[in-house]
């Protein structure tokens, strides 16, 4: 057991290490600024509980919010779950390692599992706490309640554990052979946007009655989350049965063990083979450059999943918004919304640059393979420019993909297409350039996992909290002359950038070779 | 000399030294010429900064002083025509992996510019040297360690450099592969080419070094002809060896 203890440690204290890695900041200010950006990122979710609690309150019937809250936080964790399962451990580096340790086979499975359960009772704190909680107060239960409250709290990812566990089990089955692992876990994380998204267009005022209809009619079949309303509005009855399930529930992981981990390190083994001729091409050494950064981008599945899932947060909003009827098409076009049409095109185009930090984790993504192109006869700046055209290009197609839809949607004119398209250009170049210097100042070579790589490591963290001080600009223009259209404050704004960008450029160059010749591979 | 034609120097370390944490020098003052067309074994036991060396002598990282020459030119000042002297086959076979083999060496080709028809010609030849050829076309990340190695081994030979850098290069190759790859290195020089390895192995290194330098704690304690070594000692290399890195 004390083995058990250990080896969950282990991995939590890797799986969470990753969100304070690349340190080399003052210890005490990297912390404050990570659990300000965490905050930041779970101040949404309360105040989403505490919105759905306050609108049912009203109506008086607080346990309604901890019954939808509930269905929310269970599909919620679900969704979250599977890709965790598929990328952490039936795609995940150190399975192999951990089998040929002397641990029993339920220590290992256990051990990923209790990492899992640990996210997932965050997210519970973070969706379903605040509401159960404020409904406890309303209806002033006693500690022996808070108690029980306690009890469920902890069981509540029992069932999202157990489903997940199923379907990822079964997706792999059904097409891992086919080497389309890929495509599954963009799925569920697509899936998982839906879901967010979805869930909070639902929430917004006028909807919550329909949202407790569906509430109602779902808990009909799916009793818990009855059960947890009552227990939460004071009725010990439930507490019994909600214990019984999760006991259930419990005997049920404990049986998928064996199989979990069978299915695990059969596809930790297992990779597609690429076939295909063997031909001879002459290439330009800046085009194979480019190829380089872009298949490491591209070809590695955490990393491409992570940039077409964030390229697809602004996708979604948009279709979302427009299908729901949040965006009416035919009020956007008049003459009086121009303003915003314009910032909402310019907004949703910029979307790539702002949200997709490509060039900062440029050096980091090459990882242990990093010294490959210093050996290589290829002038540093070369090097680094092929990296910057890596971002330029990733970015602007997105940028193209998810503007055209917008331009046919809303018929944007042609002086606001290009004005917009400048700014947007002029935009992403500066801020690849600077992505890059604080890559280069954190280059973050020696990750073993390659979420670690990409997301939430300090230097993503970095260059995003640099975005807002770019958008003031085009802010400050509007804001300052009034009368100024708003083809001239974009171009104003992508001049800036521009001007911004070539400063950069003749005053860092030197620095940022220095800096690229001083990374230890 | 006598001939009038003075032997080129191939690579050239002037007091040269790393230091990783700025207190410890992991290479201190290492000083040492290989000439063209030898082939030069270096050893050392574990951490005596062969790799270290190596490593900056192939750019990866800088060294905190001293100055390196490839083939006449100082690879701090013109790293790029520096480094089109030399490829180098690391002691780790870490590479991009999500790439089939053949990708591999076509890229490999495309940065030394190597025209297709002469490319194709040393593919052949070296992949099917080393039995890697019939797998050229999977991904990398479906090879062994030993295949790895191989790519990398043909990968680096595909330019014909005039230098020919290996850091450990026999460990982890089965016999065969160990046999071609010592049968490459010396054809290599028979066309005039250098090679510079570092190995473990002493009966290697006395099978096919012209010259040895033996590292101990990041100071170069012996560098010579192997038989002017044993000579003046009137040891085997072995016995050499351990005297030459025993804690003083
Ligand atoms: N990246 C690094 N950071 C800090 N110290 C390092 C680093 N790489 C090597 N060292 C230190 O430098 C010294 C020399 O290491 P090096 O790898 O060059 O030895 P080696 O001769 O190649 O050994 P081996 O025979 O085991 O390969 C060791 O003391 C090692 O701890
Ligand atoms: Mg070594």
């Amino acid at each position: 057991m004390r083995r058990l203890a250990v080896l969950a440690k282990i991995q939590l204290v890797d799986f969470f290490s990753k969100y304070k890695s690349g340190m080399g900041l003052r210890a005490r200010r990297a912390r404050l600024f990570l659990y300000l950006t965490l905050f930041c990122l779970a101040f949404p979710f309360i105040q989403m509980s505490v919105g759905v609690y306050q609108t049912f309150s009203i109506l008086g019937r607080p346990e309604s919010a901890v019954a939808l809250m509930y269905l929310t936080v269970v599909l919620f964790m679900s969704f979250t779950a599977i890709p965790f399962l598929l990328s952490h451990f039936f795609y995940g580096g150190d399975l192999q390692f951990l089998a040929a340790l002397p641990l029993p086979v339920e220590y290992i499975v256990l051990a990923k599992l209790s990492t899992l359960y640990c996210y997932l009772l965050i997210i519970n704190s973070l969706v379903l706490a605040p509401a159960m909680i404020l409904t406890g107060i309303n209806y002033q239960l006693t500690a022996l309640f808070w108690l029980l409250l306690f009890i469920v709290w902890l069981l509540v990812p029992l069932l999202p554990l157990l489903v997940s566990s199923v379907v990822a089990l079964g997706t792999v089955k059904l097409f891992a052979p086919q080497g389309k692992k890929n495509l599954l876990s963009i799925f569920f994380g697509f899936g998982l946007l839906f879901l967010i998204i979805g869930i909070q267009l639902l929430m917004g005022g006028e909807n919550s009655s329909v949202a407790e209809a569906w509430t109602l009619s779902i808990g009909g079949y799916f009793r818990p989350v009855q059960w947890v309303a009552r227990l939460s509005a004071g009725s010990a009855r439930e507490f019994l049965f909600f214990l019984l399930l999760n006991l259930l529930l419990a005997a049920g992981l404990w049986r998928l063990i064996p199989r979990l981990y069978r299915s695990a390190l059969h596809s930790v083994n297992q990779t597609a083979v690429a076939k295909g001729r063997i031909t001879y091409r002459q290439r330009r050494k800046a085009v194979q450059l480019l190829r380089r950064n872009l298949f490491i981008l591209l070809r590695q599945p955490v990393f491409m999943m992570n940039t077409l899932l964030i390229l697809a947060v602004p996708c979604l909003m948009l279709l979302i918004a427009v299908f729901t009827g949040e965006l009416p098409i035919d009020l956007m076009v008049l003459p009086e919304n121009r303003n915003r049409l314009v910032v909402l095109f310019v907004t949703v185009t910029a979307a790539p640059a702002l949200l997709l930090n490509l060039s900062a984790t440029a050096i980091t993504r090459e990882g242990r393979t990093f010294w490959e192109t210093k050996v290589l006869p290829v002038e540093v700046w070369d090097n680094l420019r092929s990296r910057m055209w890596t971002t330029l290009i990733v970015n602007v197609i997105a940028s193209l993909l998810i503007g055209l839809p917008v331009v046919l949607l809303f018929g944007i004119e042609w002086p606001v297409i290009l004005s917009g398209a400048f700014f947007i250009f002029t935009l992403t170049r500066v801020l690849a350039t600077i992505d890059l210097l604080i890559n280069l100042y954190r280059p973050y070579l020696d990750w073993t996992n390659p979420a670690a790589a990409i997301k939430n490591n300090l230097n993503v963290l970095f260059s995003l909290a640099l975005r807002p001080l770019f958008l003031a600009v085009p802010y400050f223009f509007s804001f300052c002359w009034t009368a100024l259209g708003e083809e001239k404050v974009l171009c104003l704004s992508g001049l800036v950038f521009l001007l911004l960008h070539f400063l950069i450029f003749g005053s860092c160059k030197d620095l940022m070779i220095r800096k690229f010749n001083q990374i230890v591979a | 000399m006598d001939s009038g034609k003075e032997v080129q120097k191939m690579l050239v370390l002037e007091e040269v030294t790393k230091s990783y944490d700025g207190k410890e020098n992991a290479v201190e003052r290492l000083s040492l010429t290989v000439k063209a067309g030898e082939i030069f074994g270096f050893i050392g036991p574990n951490g005596a900064g062969k790799t270290t060396t190596i490593k900056m002598i192939t750019g990866i990282t800088a060294p905190t002083s001293g100055r390196i020459m490839i083939n006449g030119i100082d690879l701090a000042a013109s790293p790029v025509e520096a480094k089109l002297n030399f490829t180098y086959v690391p002691d780790h076979p870490e590479i991009f992996s999500s790439i089939r083999g053949i990708d591999y060496l076509n890229f490999i080709a495309d940065m030394y510019e190597i025209p297709v028809a002469q490319r194709q010609a040393r593919v052949e030849k070296y992949a099917k040297t080393f039995g890697l050829y019939d797998k050229l076309d999977r991904l990398i990340s479906v090879y062994s360690h030993g295949m790895k190695q191989k790519l990398l081994i043909c990968g680096a030979l595909l330019p014909n450099p005039r230098l020919f850098i290996l850091d450990e290069p026999l460990v982890g190759l089965d016999p065969l592969a160990a046999k071609n790859l010592k049968d490459i290195m010396r054809e290599h020089c028979r066309r005039g080419g250098t090679v510079f390895f570092s190995s473990h192995l002493l009966e290697v290194v006395e099978n096919i070094c012209d010259r040895v330098a033996v590292i101990n704690k990041g100071r170069l304690v012996a560098c010579d002809r192997l038989e002017k070594i044993k000579e003046e000692s009137g040891h085997n290399l072995e016995e050499i060896f351990l005297e030459l890195t025993k804690d003083a």
